[in-house]
Parts: structure tokens; C-alpha cells; sequence
């Protein structure tokens, strides 16, 4: 596998008048000099636009405002891989190139395990690729889970064997990853070496008393079409007995659709303020 | 520094409605993997749009002229390693039937460069190492051969490196410049007395249009500087001008009367 963790948080941009602000620092200041890292595999950031917003579901209150979010994939070994991680994110402090400290708030953040990747049979790329090829959006679910059973273990081969195939058939699937929240994966013994997080993911671990699962779809058409897709799709699925209520062991907290982001290209949310 | 040596090609389409599947298939299928591969820290492409060509200077080699679309990989050291994983990965993917662009493109150019010293403006924050991941509007590539490797030819070097360069990184749509030499200087069997390729990239945040132009001012005025190497005959310029940033799905800079290519 190319990237033996990831790194997933969603951004909210407390000030709206720095959506612009926001994007020249992370696009052309903080990415590339990440993707520079030798462990860092991959990076990509995508944005909740207003339409995104409107289409999201399952989504707690903590989460409304979010308005991006952003990955890295991070190269074994990891502890290095890491620790250059978080000098950077210290050294861009220290060189007065931090400035979203001052409009941002992650409502989460976190470090995940890729569990498997998929790519829809029309897609030619690894699943391993995937992460790289382009996309016009993604779409994310985020849940807790409430459990680690035999019930638990049923609900995962449903969404490998049946859900994660069916969403792939819709309109712009171009492939998927699963994750789950690191947690779940302790080292394999107790070596003295301190665990490879920073503070600041510390605190938000504390702060969710659940483990996380993820799922991203990568699109490759526009991501309202991919919805219209799977909502039409939805019946079918109902008859032929390809859904399944997954509350009992997983509770869903945020689910939607992401665009990408090209750069200079920064106007979604324009309409709401006074920046351009 | 992060890249040992890079891999310059340069593309002709040898039939203009293949360019929409070109790109299709580079930036959705071969790319992505390429992205993948160890020896790969960065791979970038642009095409040379027709408005890109009439800013350009004349293409002088014919083996060149007329080329579409340029691509540099960054490859890590050690490089003789990446630069045969990044074969092995060509004849892969020719293997499992995935290079489709054989039907409809020619390589103008396939050639390995050394990276010789990166610049960044002074408003662009990140490192002349980064420069390459930092997103452009385009980029002015110049495509030189020196026909001596004496003296001159380092006047020459010194000259771009300490005029040329820092006046190009004034100039407003300017965010950074690389220089590469031909990798043939870096082997020990080298023969200087062959001419040699040197390649200019300047990486640009701002219309690529606009700065060919302000770049044609200033080199009408350093045709009167006597230090100058494209007068003293060391430099030969084979080719010099903008390309633009391919966004993935907008590729119709050679659609034609309203007819796009497939």
C-alpha cells in the first residue's frame, strides 16, 4: 500500500471574509511545502461549497459549518513521517506563515488507517492510484461505532460486498477508501517510543469517546449528479434487500459532497460576504 | 535536495482530435500511476495552447517545432534507479495495454536534465524546493544549446544566474524559476566537446501571456548588454515560451469552429 496512515480533518472558517485568504495560504504556502516531505504521499484539500452544504445528510450540529476538508497520506516509517509533519506545521509558526490560526476551527481531526480502496471496473488506476487521479468532488460519511462485534463485523462485509459496489455503479463513482480511526490499530508493543501525535490531535482524541469510520466516494462527474444517482438507485437497492440499517452498531454524523478546488478559482462563497 | 535528476518530454499530436483524449488518458489514467511509483517526487504538464505559440519565439529545431505539450518528472535520488522504474513503468503500461497515445502522438523530445539551482520571488513564501508542488498558472520554458563547455559558457551561466534570473523574478507574474542541465555533463565518460542542452522554467501565477510579453521587453533591452551569452554566439536558443496549466477536464484549447475533439 502507498500510505500506511492518513491524516483527515474538516476545517471551518470562522471569519468569512478569509475564504480567499484561507486558500492562497494552504493552496500555494502550507501543501506544497508538505507534499515536499518525503513521507507525506499525497495531500489534497476539497471545499463544502453552498449547493455541497445543502445536499449534506446525517449531519450533527457540530459539523453545519464546515466548509472544507483535507487529507494527507502518509509513507511508513511513520514515526519520522510524522515528526516532519508536525515540524512543519511548528516551523510554519515560527516563520509567520501559520496565519489561518486566526479564522479557522477543525471540529474534527484525526489519524486514520486506510482499511481498502476500490475503483469502479470502468477506472483503469489502482486503488492505490486512486487518491491521485483528479476528481470534480468527493463524497464523505463519517460515523462513530458504537460497537467492535460479530454485529459490527456483518455491517463492514455489507458495505464491502454489497454497498460499496452498488455506489461504485452510480453516476461519477470513480472508486472508494475506507478508514478507520487509528485507535482501533495500538502498536504492536510497548517499545518507549511516545505515541506519534501532536498535541493538538491529542486534544480532539480526547474529545471523541468513539472510534471513527470513513468512507470516500472519488467523483468524477459532478457530485449532485452522483447523489441523483444513488437517490434514484435507492429503491432497487430497497427491493432486492441491498440496504441495511446499520444504527445498531454504527451512528452516521456527517455525510457530504466536496468539490474540488482549482486553484484561483475561490468565488463559492462570495455571495455571503463582502470579499472577493 | 529532493530530485537527483528530471525527465523533460515534449509532445506532438500527430492527429489534433486526439487532444481531448490525450489528456484524458495522461492526467485520469497514466499519471495518477506514475504519481505512484518511489522514484517519482513530482511529475507536471502543460500544453502549449495556440495563443502560447504565437507569443513564443520561432521554433529553430525542426525535431521540436510544433510540439503540444510539455512534461517534467521530478525523479529522487539515487536517479539511475528512478529513472529505470520510471522506463520499466512506460513499457508496463504499454504492456497492459495502456498507452493509447502511440496511435496519436510523437515525442518531440525525451531527455534527462540535472537540476542546477531553484529561485522563488521574494512574495512567494515557500522554499525554491517546493516551488514545483506550489499550483501555476503556467510556466515559460526556454530550451538552450551551448556549443562549448569553456569559459564563455560559464559567463554565460554566471550572467543568467545573477542578471537574467533575478530580473525575470521582478517581473509581476512571477513566482519562481529552476535550472537544469543536460545530464550528459554528469556522466563520467562526458564529452564536452559536444553540445549540451540547458533548460530554463520559470513557474508563473499570473497570466503566461502577459509575462512573454514583459519578458520580450527586457530582452530587447539586454540585446545591448555586451555580457549577455544569446550575443556572443555561446548560447544557441532553441526554443523559448509560455505553456499553461492543464485543469483536468478542460481541455479545448484546440477544439476547432465548435467541432471538439473526442
Amino acid at each position: 500500500m502507498h500510505a500506511s496512515k492518513a491524516y483527515f480533518s474538516l476545517t471551518e472558517i470562522l471569519d468569512p471574509a478569509h475564504h480567499k485568504t484561507h486558500n492562497e495560504w494552504h493552496q500555494l504556502d502550507h501543501r506544497p511545502e508538505n507534499l515536499l516531505l518525503p513521507g507525506v504521499a499525497w495531500g489534497d484539500r476539497w471545499v463544502r461549497s453552498p449547493d455541497c452544504a445543502r445536499a449534506s445528510s446525517d449531519l450533527a450540529t457540530k459539523y453545519a459549518n464546515v466548509h472544507y476538508a483535507i487529507m494527507y497520506w502518509f509513507r511508513d516509517p511513520i514515526q519520522p513521517t510524522l515528526d516532519e509533519f508536525f515540524m512543519l506545521s511548528e516551523r510554519s509558526f515560527q516563520w509567520g506563515r501559520s496565519p489561518q490560526i486566526g479564522w479557522t476551527r477543525r471540529p474534527l481531526r484525526g489519524f486514520f488507517t486506510p482499511i481498502k480502496g476500490y475503483v469502479a471496473p470502468r477506472i483503469r488506476v489502482s486503488v492505490d492510484a486512486l487518491p491521485r487521479r483528479p476528481v470534480k468532488g468527493i463524497y464523505v460519511s463519517i460515523s462513530r461505532l458504537k460497537r467492535h462485534d460479530t454485529d459490527t463485523e456483518a455491517v463492514f462485509r455489507w458495505y464491502d460486498e454489497i454497498h460499496l459496489p452498488d455506489l461504485l455503479q452510480c453516476r461519477g463513482a470513480a472508486g472508494a477508501w475506507t478508514f478507520a480511526s487509528d485507535d482501533l490499530f495500538p502498536p504492536a508493543w510497548d517499545d518507549g517510543a511516545p505515541p506519534a501525535w501532536s498535541f493538538a490531535d491529542r486534544n480532539s482524541r480526547e474529545t471523541e469517546a468513539f472510534p471513527l469510520r470513513m468512507q470516500i466516494v472519488y467523483l468524477d462527474e459532478d457530485p449532485m449528479d452522483f447523489l441523483a444517482d444513488v437517490a434514484r438507485h435507492e429503491p432497487a437497492w430497497r427491493a432486492a434487500g441491498r440496504l441495511l440499517d446499520t444504527s445498531p452498531v454504527e451512528e452516521v454524523f456527517f455525510a457530504s459532497p466536496f468539490r474540488m478546488i482549482v486553484p484561483w478559482e475561490w468565488d463559492w462563497f462570495n455571495d455571503n460576504r463582502s470579499e472577493s | 535536495m529532493f530530485a537527483a535528476v528530471v525527465h523533460l518530454s515534449l509532445t506532438t499530436l500527430t492527429d489534433p482530435t486526439k487532444h481531448r483524449a490525450h489528456n484524458a488518458w495522461r492526467q485520469l489514467d497514466y499519471d495518477p500511476e506514475l504519481l505512484l511509483q518511489p522514484g517519482v517526487a513530482w511529475s507536471d504538464a502543460w500544453v502549449r495552447s495556440p495563443d502560447c505559440v504565437r507569443a513564443s519565439a520561432p521554433d529553430i529545431e525542426s525535431a521540436i517545432a510544433g510540439f503540444h505539450y510539455a512534461e517534467l518528472c521530478w525523479l529522487r535520488a539515487p536517479g539511475y534507479s528512478s529513472a529505470q522504474s520510471l522506463t520499466d513503468f512506460s513499457e508496463c503500461a504499454f504492456q497492459m495495454g495502456r498507452r493509447p497515445d502511440g496511435a496519436w502522438a510523437t515525442q518531440a523530445l525525451s531527455a534527462y536534465f540535472v537540476p542546477l539551482k531553484g529561485y522563488v520571488n521574494a512574495r512567494v513564501l515557500v522554499s525554491a524546493e517546493a516551488l514545483p508542488f506550489r499550483p501555476m498558472t503556467g510556466i515559460h520554458l526556454t530550451l538552450s544549446r551551448l556549443s562549448a563547455h569553456d569559459a564563455a559558457a560559464e559567463a554565460s551561466f554566471r550572467w543568467h544566474d545573477q542578471v537574467r534570473i533575478p530580473r525575470i523574478l521582478g517581473c509581476a507574474e512571477v513566482a519562481g524559476a529552476w535550472t537544469f542541465a543536460t545530464r550528459d555533463l554528469f556522466k563520467p565518460e562526458r564529452d564536452l566537446s559536444a553540445p549540451a542542452l540547458r533548460l530554463e522554467v520559470v513557474y508563473l501565477d499570473g497570466d503566461p501571456l502577459a509575462f512573454a510579453a514583459e519578458l520580450g521587453s527586457h530582452e530587447q533591452a539586454w540585446r545591448k548588454v555586451p555580457a549577455n551569452p544569446a550575443m556572443t554566439g555561446v548560447e544557441e536558443r532553441l526554443l523559448a515560451g509560455p505553456l499553461r496549466t492543464i485543469i483536468p477536464w478542460r481541455w479545448d484549447w484546440f477544439d476547432v469552429a465548435g467541432i471538439e475533439s473526442d
